[in-house]
């Protein structure tokens, strides 16, 4: 996921600086979330070095007449400097000389255009010239260009584009989405069908980085829609989401997505056989070690089976001090004990024996206050 | 510090991020990114001014003087 996020955040660079995404190689070993806050300032400082040219380049449209504005954005600016312009200009004037301009040139502008310093114009635009450049933009694949829209387009042409768009092409839009906080209102919107063929969609296209990666940025109610609707696909579709995340290190997005499903939902996903695997379990508990996420997958493990808790202890007992030394820490607090208690009770003799030990060994540094009990239930 | 990250200082506002960033890049990625950003800038300008050439030999007559004066001021 990261690396998909990494090189949209080159392409979107790579556009700041009118180049391409290829001299940014250099970059790519940086996180996304770094990239990010390095195109933004680029993208300012280099709006504001040239700001007042912009903004007399924007007056024009105040001199000359729409259609004439129209032709000098097309033939005398370019989409370049156009985009730069927009977001100088009076919303209902852009409006004016858009609706004079071909959709394939405002999707070259939209491609060039910083959608937060034209917030007013983007959103001024009427649905029926939205859903034209939506429509050019989805020909060539832009997703990236629509993700950066998504905020910023009016309530009306964002539900007219969705509308529009097949699954797939939501799903690699969702990825791309700059601004969040439409996303709730737009899953509010989707219908469960719909919900449900994207969910297959993910898996037939192989495109569940992108359906994670959008699950991550919903609010947990819609996070819970979503991953309860997932856990309701039969097992081919999560065997398929669980070597996903296995081979792309998407298990942190995963754990998230459990966590939010109803308790039914959740004991059916963790006890699939493919979460026996030892790799698999392996690769979860390096995940929850490095985010901290204990407390998250704790009461998972509480829901699952007693063969796949003994599974899981085995692997979790495997790993280096720190690690046992944390996940022990975290299910002695006491809003875990509750459930970690009768985990533990129910563990095979040889593995409680072995718990034990190495629980006697930690002690000294075990704060969590439920500690006690937690030996008590192992018989120590 | 090279003379590409300092020219890109003195010619570009650049905020705390970017500054950052740049200051934990090797030597080398300073200089190459330092470069990419004063491409873009010199790029920009010779587009405004192209833009304006341009946008001067689309107005007619009538309008010539007043956009050659609102773009270009007391310039020729």
């Amino acid at each position: 996921m990261s690396r998909l996020a990494v090189r949209a955040e080159l392409i979107k660079l790579a556009r700041t600086l009118d180049t391409d995404p290829e001299s940014l190689d250099f970059l790519a070993d940086h996180d996304a979330e770094s990239l990010t806050r390095l195109r933004e300032g680029v993208s300012d400082g280099l709006f504001k070095r040239h700001a007042s040219s912009f903004r007399l380049l924007a007056n024009l449209s105040g001199l000359l007449p729409t259609m004439l504005t129209a032709k000098v954005a097309q033939f005398a600016l370019g989409a370049f400097l156009a985009g730069r312009v927009t977001g100088e200009m009076q919303p209902d004037t852009a409006v004016s000389v858009a609706k004079k301009l071909p959709a394939e040139f405002l999707a070259d502008v939209s491609m060039a255009i910083d959608p937060a310093r034209a917030e007013p114009v983007i959103a001024a635009m009427p649905t029926k010239t939205v859903e034209a450049v939506a429509e050019v933009l989805t020909a060539r694949e832009e997703y990236i260009t629509m993700g950066r829209f998504v905020g910023a387009i009016s309530e009306q042409a964002l539900y007219r584009v969705i509308d529009n768009l097949e699954d797939a092409e939501l799903l690699h839009i969702g990825f791309y989405v700059e601004d969040a906080s439409r996303l709730d209102s737009i899953l509010e919107y989707l219908p469960e069908d719909r919900l449900r063929n994207i969910v297959n969609t993910a898996t037939r296209e192989s495109l569940w980085p992108e359906a994670l990666s959008f699950i991550q940025m919903v609010g947990d109610e819609q996070k819970g829609r979503l991953g309860d609707l997932t856990a309701g696909e039969d097992d081919a579709v999560l065997d398929s989401l669980i070597h996903v995340a296995q081979e792309q290190s998407l298990w942190p997005e995963v754990l998230v997505a459990a966590a939010s499903m109803q308790p039914d939902n959740q004991a059916r996903v963790v006890n699939l056989p493919s979460l026996t695997d030892r790799n698999v379990l392996d690769s979860i508990i390096a995940a929850t070690h490095a985010q901290d996420m204990w407390a998250l997958v704790l009461p998972l493990v509480a829901r699952m089976s007693q063969a796949n808790q003994t599974a899981a202890m085995d692997a979790a007992l495997s790993q280096d001090d720190e690690v046992i030394a944390a996940w022990l820490n975290a299910a002695g607090d006491e809003a875990l004990a509750d459930q970690a208690v009768p985990v533990l009770e129910n563990l095979p003799e040889a593995q409680r024996s072995e718990l034990l030990e190495k629980m006697r060994r930690f002690e000294k540094h075990q704060t969590g206050p439920a500690h006690g009990t937690l030996m008590a239930a192992l018989g120590g | 510090m090279s003379d590409k990250l300092n020219a890109l200082r003195a010619e570009i506002p650049l905020n705390g991020d970017v500054q950052a960033f740049f200051d934990e890049l090797p030597e080398a990625d300073k200089t190459r990114l330092a470069g990419l950003v004063l491409d873009a800038a010199a790029q920009q300008e010779a587009q405004i001014d192209e833009a304006g050439e341009a946008a001067l030999k689309l107005v007619p007559g009538i309008l010539r003087g007043r956009v050659k004066s609102m773009l270009f001021g007391g310039k020729s």
